[in-house]
């Protein structure tokens, strides 16, 4: 049976090949061309492509509108004088079940 | 002046190029092209057999880096690792959409009566090496060009075909018996 270096000797003698010189030209060409074609905008901030930020930021956005709307419930009431019930105040309410 | 903006561009990480990249810099990234074609072509070519293919694959990659650059991060991985699994998979489509056949036309097992003499150093017998290597199931070539031909560790070479290591020793010692077998004719030609 053969051993590990006169396989590792047979495979040193596979032929290296290079890439025509044109290769990297046309590469450029077509990649450049296409991100005109397809209208790629570089350059967005990488903070926005990653998803933990993205997370961060929506869950933020969710906790200013709860915020804003308790904030805009309370005014109400102030301005009416009349009590508006909110889901908060339904949650903390204390309900005897019994009657 | 554009000559030595060049040559700055060239003191730059990979990393750092793609980040330039991303931001659509051209400059960047025929500097990031022109550090990477010949390997990943090389690569693209032994997973192949065929330099045609090898530069579509190659060129499709490359072109797919300028379009994505922007969904690189390297938190996540190292642009060679990220290139190289790029090219690893336009290289299996190819193979994929052209229904290769394992035992390409013109290659037999290894004739016992050849003359060893003659025959040896010459090209020849790095075709016969060439078609044994072509001859094995996709994931052990790839194994073998990765750590054989493209000197990546075998850290490196588990993370651009998304395996443990030991999974890619397996497919590297597999690769290696189906080549010392089928070689074995060809023995005592070095």
């Amino acid at each position: 049976m053969m051993n590990d270096d006169r396989l590792d000797a047979l495979l040193n003698k596979v032929e290296h090949v290079s890439p025509r010189a044109d290769l990297q030209t046309r590469i450029e060409t077509q990649a450049f061309a296409k991100a005109q074609e397809q209208k790629i905008s570089f350059g967005l901030p990488h903070v926005l492509r990653d998803w933990r930020w993205i997370t961060a930021e929506a869950l933020a956005a969710c906790a200013m509108l709860l915020i804003g709307f308790y904030a805009g419930l309370s005014s109400a009431e102030d301005v009416f004088d009349t009590p508006v019930i909110t889901a908060f105040d339904i949650i903390t309410q204390e309900e005897d079940w019994t009657l | 002046m554009h000559g030595d903006a060049a040559a700055a561009l060239t003191l730059l990480n990979d990393a750092q190029l793609m980040e330039r990249v991303g931001r659509g810099d051209k400059a960047a990234y025929s500097t990031l092209l022109s550090r990477h074609l010949k390997p990943l072509h090389a690569f693209a070519y032994r997973i192949l057999g065929d330099g045609d293919e090898a530069e579509d694959a190659v060129q499709n990659a490359f072109v797919n880096i300028w379009v994505k650059a922007q969904s690189f991060d390297t938190d996540k991985a190292a642009f060679t690792t990220w290139a190289y699994r790029i090219v690893m998979n336009q290289c299996l489509d190819a193979k994929r959409k052209k229904r290769f056949d394992p035992m390409p036309e013109g290659y037999d097992a290894v004739d016992e009566g050849v003359d060893i003499e003659a025959e040896a150093l010459s090209q020849a017998t790095a075709h016969r090496v060439q078609q044994a290597i072509m001859a094995l199931p996709e994931r052990q070539r790839v194994a073998l060009t990765l750590c054989h031909f493209e000197g990546h560790s075998q850290a490196q070479a588990a993370e651009i075909l998304d395996v443990r290591v030991k999974a890619l020793e397996s497919l590297l010692s597999r690769a290696r018996a189906a080549l010392k077998k089928t070689l074995e004719p060809m023995r005592d030609e070095l």
